[in-house]
């Protein structure tokens, strides 16, 4: 039992744009958006820094409502509605057409900014606002925040597996359709920042004081960012019976789990090599034939250097023809936002031909440097293209897209 | 959803104790702990003891120096459910597990350390043991699982969402098997949470619940006809934010099931018991017997009695309706079998 | 001189590495990392330094200072009372 799944809507708001259009033409023209970080006060980091995204203003909010909103929902609820839209999945009142819609979702942190809050309220003993604080701050309320907005119930799943977790969430969704669980699935994932999180990586000495550098021998740590994108997959069957025109088909989806270390890939990258196999097989390809790889490339020391080996080892001799690049130096680690982020974009590069480029590379780690992406780089013909993540906890997942061939 | 799992393994952890002897006949003893935000007037709350002997083996596992408790509840519970199945078999085993709060006990103390001595103070020891997967992690890694393994979240229904999406895996042949487990650890904080929810009273404490820890899971496969415990259904996604809208919920979740299940009731003493009381009324109640309180842990919670329903299944109860009360998105509900029996003459 | 006892340097491993072994059993000549050791990684080196900023005061800016103090609890031990009587008042 196996169903083909397409992709027939894309959404996102990033730290390049309040939607994937602005996004995508902002990352093509090669502008990065790593600056101070004024949403918490970061003076005891030794990073200040990071990828903030401007949230979309939410018309058919009120105030008093949309300041009940967690951060995270802010860049949920747009990004979730322009998938729809561009579905064709939204009536006239920016409601979804479907009332039951299989919703799969990841987030690492969900709405932390509210439990936050809610422990600095506890420990100062000031019991004002404690419910309306813990009652929305864990991930299932922005889920019910989104599906209440966009009007549309049924089925969700949220995915915490760390970093990789949007990879997961849309190759669920892509189990689901093909399994025939489900017809339609709104997927993706979103990540607001957080002070608790922002520090933890900061105290982990995992960002970057300097310019995030991916794939670079001077890479010295990561830039966070936040974002949230959605895709709508469904099967090609469901597509074509309401006359919705596919943008790509997914066609594989591999996960695994690495059990080096908690924090730390293992050094030979097999877990990754077995991911991005797994991936390729189920889609029936050989490596040479992705012809662009949206990689994970945090910029840590040791992401980076495990990653080029994988990538070396998986491409074999292909590594020179085909195109690598980490998005990350241009919207930062968008953490459960990043492997649906990253996968829009590598939809985007199959479907126009126009390659996301290698920012802040001066010195790139040899063994990939001839694959890594320069500047205003097109590559027409593509037929399919792969994004990579890796996560703490070993969590790896990479996803095939390929370009429709339904009739 | 059709499910069709076989439950071929089953484990737990709880404040009654460690196995599911204790889970179904052994009575906990509270103990009492102050909320930090009002010190001095102590909450009874159910812990596991995290000193039984069945804990040892796993407090010297390398792996798990830095674990929370959460992940010592789990492991020992994996390990029961897994109990007989041979390295090769685990290795084709996949994981998923469905949390509600996670780590809460190390994302209190990280954050608090920010809080009370500066951001410098953080500790890196910690904020990795804080991130929803690190239990998943460890016990894939010391079980020697094969590497497809989910962390889900959510309220009690996550605990519905692993069931379907271990049934996914297995149809699209992903692994063997799976193990499929809850948990949820205690930490002083969630006084003062449950607290300003409301969800804990001094006043008529018989409707408010008592905070509660533990793990629990199944070991599911792809039922054949000859098996004698399946999961053979699941529903989910009925969302609400009010109580009127739950109580539609509820209303719509158990009229779309045969009339005639008899009901099995889980949401005793939390704010949903009185709808649950309601909606099932008019059913035929599943007898517990002598089973015992167990308090609230959310997905740990969905687990134990999803295993407590599991072990009334028999020749007089072939068929029992397992509704899932999520405290705070949704409901969803599980139709148990046992096939055999019902094929018997 | 400021003492800085062996149980002082075994306690503040046990905290802050969350060592499951009981303090006695740690020796002088233990090491820190690598095979026969106690086991530590690099988490824990970062949590030592930390550890160390909070109890004693001292800060470990280089990545080199920390791996030499970090070899052994002898080693971490005679580094600690050095620092210690460095920036002792006079």
């Amino acid at each position: 039992m196996s169903r083909n799944v397409v992709i027939t809507g894309m959404g996102a708001v990033t730290p390049l744009g309040e939607d994937f259009p602005d996004s995508w033409n902002a990352l093509i023209a090669g502008r990065d958006a790593a600056s101070p970080l004024a949403l918490f006060d970061t003076a005891g980091c030794r990073c200040h820094h990071a990828a903030s995204a401007a949230l979309p203003p939410l018309s058919d909010f009120s105030a008093k409502a949309t300041r009940r909103l967690a951060r995270a929902s802010r860049l949920a609820i747009p990004a979730a509605r322009e998938a729809l839209a561009s579905a064709g999945l939204l009536d006239a009142g920016g409601r979804s057409t479907l009332r039951d819609l299989t919703f799969s979702v990841a987030t690492t942190a969900g709405g932390m900014t509210f439990g936050e809050t809610f422990l600095r309220g506890v420990l100062a003993r000031d019991r004002a606002h404690l419910l309306s604080q813990v009652s929305r701050y864990l991930p299932q309320q922005q889920i019910l925040d989104v599906q209440q907005a966009l009007g549309f119930a049924g089925h969700s799943v949220i995915i915490a597996n760390a970093c990789a977790s949007g990879a997961n969430a849309i190759g669920h969704a892509a189990d689901l359709i093909s399994t025939g669980a489900a017809d339609c699935v709104l997927a993706g994932g979103f990540e607001a920042l957080t002070e608790l999180v922002f520090v933890g990586f900061d105290c982990l000495q995992a960002t970057s004081t300097d310019r995030c550098r991916p794939f670079d021998l001077n890479r010295s740590g990561l830039l966070l960012g936040e974002a949230a994108a959605f895709l709508v997959l469904e099967s090609g069957e469901h597509a074509q019976r309401r006359g919705a025109a596919p943008i790509c088909q997914l066609t594989g989806y591999g996960h695994t789990t690495d059990f080096f270390h908690l924090t730390q890939p293992g050094p030979d990258g097999a877990a990754l090599i077995e991911v991005m196999r797994a991936a390729a097989t189920q889609a029936g390809i050989a490596p040479a034939q992705i012809g662009y790889l949206n990689a994970h490339g945090t910029a840590t020391p040791a992401n980076d250097g495990v990653e080029a080996k994988a990538h070396l080892a998986f491409f074999g001799d292909a590594i020179g023809s085909t195109r690598i690049s980490s998005t990350k130096a241009a919207i930062g680690h968008t953490l459960g936002a990043a492997g649906a982020v990253e996968a829009l974009f590598a939809i985007e590069a199959l479907r126009t031909g126009r390659l996301p480029p290698q920012l802040n590379l001066e010195t790139p780690i040899p063994e990939i440097a001839p694959a890594l992406v320069g500047g205003k780089e097109s590559s027409r013909g593509m037929e399919h293209v792969m994004s990579v993540n890796l996560g703490f906890g070993g969590s790896n997942a990479a996803l095939v897209f390929s370009r429709d061939s339904s009739p | 959803m059709k499910l069709d799992l076989a439950v071929i393994g089953r484990g737990a952890v709880s404040p009654a104790g460690v196995g599911i002897d204790a889970l179904l006949h052994r009575e906990p003893t509270p103990v009492e702990v102050d909320a930090p935000g009002e010190p001095g007037r102590p909450w009874p709350v159910l812990r596991v003891d995290l000193n039984d002997p069945a804990f040892a083996r796993w407090q010297r596992e390398p792996r798990l120096r830095r674990a929370s408790s959460m992940t010592f509840f789990l492991v020992e519970a994996a390990e029961q459910a897994l109990a007989g199945v041979s390295p090769a078999d685990r290795a084709e085993t996949g994981l998923i597990v469905a949390f509600s709060a996670g780590c809460v006990g190390y994302s209190r103390r990280f954050f608090e350390d920010i809080v009370t001595r500066g951001q410098r103070s953080a500790s890196p020891a910690l904020f990795p043991e804080t991130v929803f997967n690190s239990p998943v992690s460890h016990i894939a890694s010391v079980l020697g699982l094969n590497g497809a393994a989910y962390a889900l979240v959510g309220d009690e229904t996550a605990w519905v969402a692993a069931l379907r999406t271990a049934s996914v895996w297995l149809r699209r042949g992903r692994v063997a098997r799976v193990l499929v487990l809850g948990a949820e650890e205690f930490d002083p904080l969630v006084l003062d949470a449950y607290r300003s929810a409301r969800w804990l009273r001094r006043q008529n404490p018989a409707n408010g619940f008592l905070a509660s820890e533990g793990a629990a899971g199944i070991l599911v496969r792809t039922a054949v006809p000859e098996d004698a415990q399946i999961i053979a259904t699941a529903r989910d996604g009925l969302i609400y934010r009010t109580k009127k809208e739950a109580s539609a919920a509820a209303e719509r979740l158990l009229a779309e099931c045969d009339p005639a299940l008899p009901c099995y009731r889980s949401a005793r003493r939390n704010w949903l018991g009185a709808l649950e009381e309601k909606t099932t009324e008019n059913r035929t109640v599943v007898p517990l017997g002598n089973q015992p309180y167990l308090g609230e842990a959310f997905t740990a919670s969905a687990a134990w009695h999803t295993l407590r329903a599991l072990a009334c299944l028999d020749h007089q109860l072939p068929r029992i309706l397992l509704p899932v009360w999520g405290l705070n998105h949704q409901l969803g509900l599980f139709e148990l079998e046992t096939p055999k029996t019902q094929s018997d003459p | 001189m400021t003492e800085i006892t062996l149980d002082d340097v075994r306690k503040l491993l046990v905290d802050n590495c969350m060592l499951r072994v009981p303090p006695g059993e740690i020796e002088s000549e233990t090491l820190l990392f690598g095979p026969g050791s106690l086991g530590l990684d690099s988490i824990d080196a970062l949590q030592l330094t930390v550890g160390i900023e909070k109890a004693y005061g001292i800060a470990i800016a280089d990545p080199a200072v920390a791996r030499e103090a970090f070899h052994s609890v002898k080693t971490l031990q005679q580094w600690l009372a050095r620092q210690r009587n460095q920036t002792k008042p006079a």
